[in-house]
């Protein structure tokens, strides 16, 4: 646990140090100025150069220092987190990539050769229960009711995508 | 002080008005019915409904997001009390005394403690807000550019360093929003800045976007098949709240003292509500004849720190109504709900917007009177509420979340954001970075940056201005000291190196 820690102290660090180059370096694409005559890089510039800074700072430290655990040990996984996490990024994605009128029209015509109770058959398990498939009545009903009064609008194509991967 | 009470006065005709009224209503409930679903916070839920602002005047808005933040500040206390569940940081406490307490079948009396805790908490926690706030406003109008921004570099250490965990952690984190804040065009020279050539992001980041990222989707990937619902035993009734009268008696001055704590916490920029919970659950440890008793369900380890995160809460809004400076997270998201609907937040809010304030404040002590009425008797349907379980919460939450962005401009380019910053924000959270930080730096960003520019160009390019003045100099007084406290904790902690708890355990002793 301890390695485990000092390890992910060093990952956050080297993190932190890669943003604030990057940003520092983007920063001096812009003007930046004098102190007297600021331009619109000056203290995106800064800002980068302390990240760097601090990052630093917790390299250094996560080497002399033992790190201050205050959370609660997090339960451990019943399941790979794997499928979680697709769903989830994956659920907002579609959103967007669906959402778009053109997606619409791709949903409607796959849909159309479809019963309608096909269309909710994967589940996205936040639980890791398998057997969500049957369960998923009450959000869909949610779902639905939701849908009411965007629906009139231009809206509902994103709402139609976001209904689409609810299920 | 009868000129604050006619303000007051004032206030309430405006809380009392049936359309802002309506919307504090909605907005204690929504917030309460939220903040008791599992996995839940105030922020969680506060940036899941702030699309819903956008549509209504900024008086109504302002309430009811007040309203949300406590109703779920309320909520998840039931979570915590009876289920070990803390959704919400400063709940994390409450936990230690609170569920003992339901095991041993006094539950709903924890639960009624809490409820007049917070009452009592709030109520003194608004009386100091009316005195104190006109006051701030005549010294913050002595405030040129400099002084500002020194205030604002205060507020930011503070926040950055007094949150959980490693002050070096929460300064990237804050400096990281203080970058995201500067995405978009540049007020003074219009440039683009780190815009990638999306012409999406000329205005900024959206701060739903980043706040739904960050405080909704990054905690389910990091909860992804972590969270059990717990099987829940205790049925409760109205009944069962009634604390008896010995318990009421142990848990008078308990609550008291938690105000106090809270009160004086809350003046000072940055400290959190965590921290203050954990000092005052300290100091009843320390006081109490038998300490032995805390962590098996004595009754004032619940009262202090349900009472100090109540009272913090509402004296939390002096700095962020009156001076523009949030304290924490939270209030940092109100802010920027008042930014967009265009209200410069900053000591003329009062005397421009007094509608807002008074409005406000009244509406503080009507949605506080709400949830004791509205908690009594739907403590049942609470309880129920805690049985959802999460693979019907989560893609549920998901879902409004998409929405909620969607509708905001009707952009789905805002939607990707919310991706990327849930992303972003996993990450963080799984290296052990506090996110909390980051809407701090990102809303306090562009005030800051407008404010340093204004500064230099008025001292031509003199630094010495932060030192001349003699207010700057003492807020810079103050940071330093901030710094050299981290330090001094960092090298005794280093020494100790077997002692767990860091900052937040030197802070308490």
């Amino acid at each position: 646990m301890h390695a485990r820690t000092l390890n992910k102290d060093l990952a956050g660090s080297l993190l932190v140090i890669a943003i604030g180059v990057l940003v520092a370096g983007v920063g001096f694409t812009y003007r930046t100025g004098t102190l007297r005559q600021m331009g619109a890089g000056f203290l995106p510039v800064v800002f980068g150069v302390l990240m760097t800074l601090v990052g630093l700072a917790m390299a250094i430290s996560s080497r002399t220092a033992a790190p201050a655990e205050d959370e609660p040990p997090a339960e451990p996984r019943t399941d790979s987190p794997w499928r979680g996490w697709l769903c989830i990024v994956g659920g907002v994605v579609a959103f967007v990539v669906l959402g778009d009128p053109r997606g619409l029209l791709l949903r409607v015509a796959r849909r159309a050769g479809r019963p309608p109770e096909h269309d909710r058959q994967r589940g996205r398990a936040g639980g890791g229960d398998r057997r969500v498939q049957r369960r998923r009545l009450p959000l869909r009903a949610a779902g639905a009711v939701a849908a009411v009064p965007v629906g009139l609008s231009e809206k509902n194509q994103g709402l139609r995508a976001r209904r689409r991967m609810e299920t | 002080m009868s000129q604050s009470l006619m303000d007051l006065w004032y206030g309430f005709g405006v809380a009392l008005d049936p359309h802002n009224f309506m919307w504090s209503v909605f907005g204690v409930l929504i917030g309460n019915l939220i903040g008791v679903l599992p996995g839940m916070g105030a922020l969680t839920t506060i940036s899941m409904l702030l699309p819903l602002t956008y549509v209504i005047a900024p008086v109504p808005a302002i309430l009811m997001l007040a309203g949300i933040f406590y109703g779920s500040q309320y909520g998840g206390a039931i979570g915590a009390i009876l289920l070990n569940l803390p959704s919400h940081p400063p709940h994390a406490v409450t936990c230690l005394d609170g569920y003992p307490m339901t095991l041993k079948g006094r539950g709903g009396a924890a639960l009624g403690i809490t409820m007049m805790a917070s009452f009592f908490a709030a109520s003194v926690g608004i009386a100091v807000m009316i005195f104190l706030s006109p006051l701030l406003v005549q010294i913050a109008f002595k405030f040129g550019p400099a002084e500002i921004c020194a205030i604002m570099l205060l507020g930011l250490l503070a926040g950055a360093t007094m949150s959980r965990g490693s002050p070096l952690k929460g300064l990237a984190m804050t400096l990281f929003g203080l970058v995201c804040g500067a995405v978009g065009t540049d007020v003074i020279s219009g440039t683009m800045r780190y815009t990638f050539g999306k012409t999406e992001l000329a205005d900024g980041v959206e701060l739903g976007a980043l706040c739904m990222g960050l405080f909704g989707i990054a905690d389910f990937l990091v909860h992804v098949n972590r969270m059990k619902v717990k099987p829940i035993s205790a049925k409760m009734s109205m009944k069962d709240m009634r604390p008896t009268r010995a318990e009421l008696r142990q848990a008078f001055w308990p609550m008291i003292r938690g105000t106090a704590v809270g009160t004086l916490f809350g003046a000072m920029p940055g400290t959190g509500p965590t921290i203050t919970t954990f000092i005052a659950y300290a100091i009843e440890r320390k006081i109490a004849k038998d300490p032995s008793r805390f962590g098996k369900g004595a009754i004032e380890g619940v009262a202090s720190p349900e009472a100090s995160s109540h009272s913090k809460t509402q004296v939390d809004f002096i700095p962020t109504m009156s001076l523009g400076i949030p304290g924490d997270a939270v209030m940092a998201l109100l802010l920027g709900a008042l930014i967009i609907k265009g209200i410069q937040p900053g000591p003329q809010l009062i005397t421009e917007h007094p509608d807002i304030f008074w409005g406000l404040v009244a509406s503080f002590w009507i949605g506080n009177l709400l949830l004791v009425v509205l908690n009594v008797p739907l403590i049942g349907m609470w309880v129920r509420l805690l049985r959802v379980p999460y693979k019907y919460l989560y893609p549920a939450a998901l879902f409004f979340i998409c929405i909620g962005v969607y509708t905001t401009k009707n952009s789905l380019f805002d939607v990707g954001e919310v991706a990327i910053f849930g992303i972003l924000g996993a990450v963080f959270l799984s290296l052990g970075f506090p996110v909390s930080p980051i809407v701090l730096g990102f809303v306090l960003g562009p005030m800051l940056e407008e404010n340093f520019r204004r500064a230099m160009l008025l001292s031509h390019g003199e630094l010495r201005v932060f030192v001349d003045s003699p207010i700057s100099a003492g807020f810079l007084l103050a940071c330093s000291a901030l710094l050299l406290v981290q330090v001094v904790a960092h090298v005794r902690g280093a020494r100790r190196r077997a002692g767990a708890g860091g900052v937040v355990a030197a802070l308490a002793e």
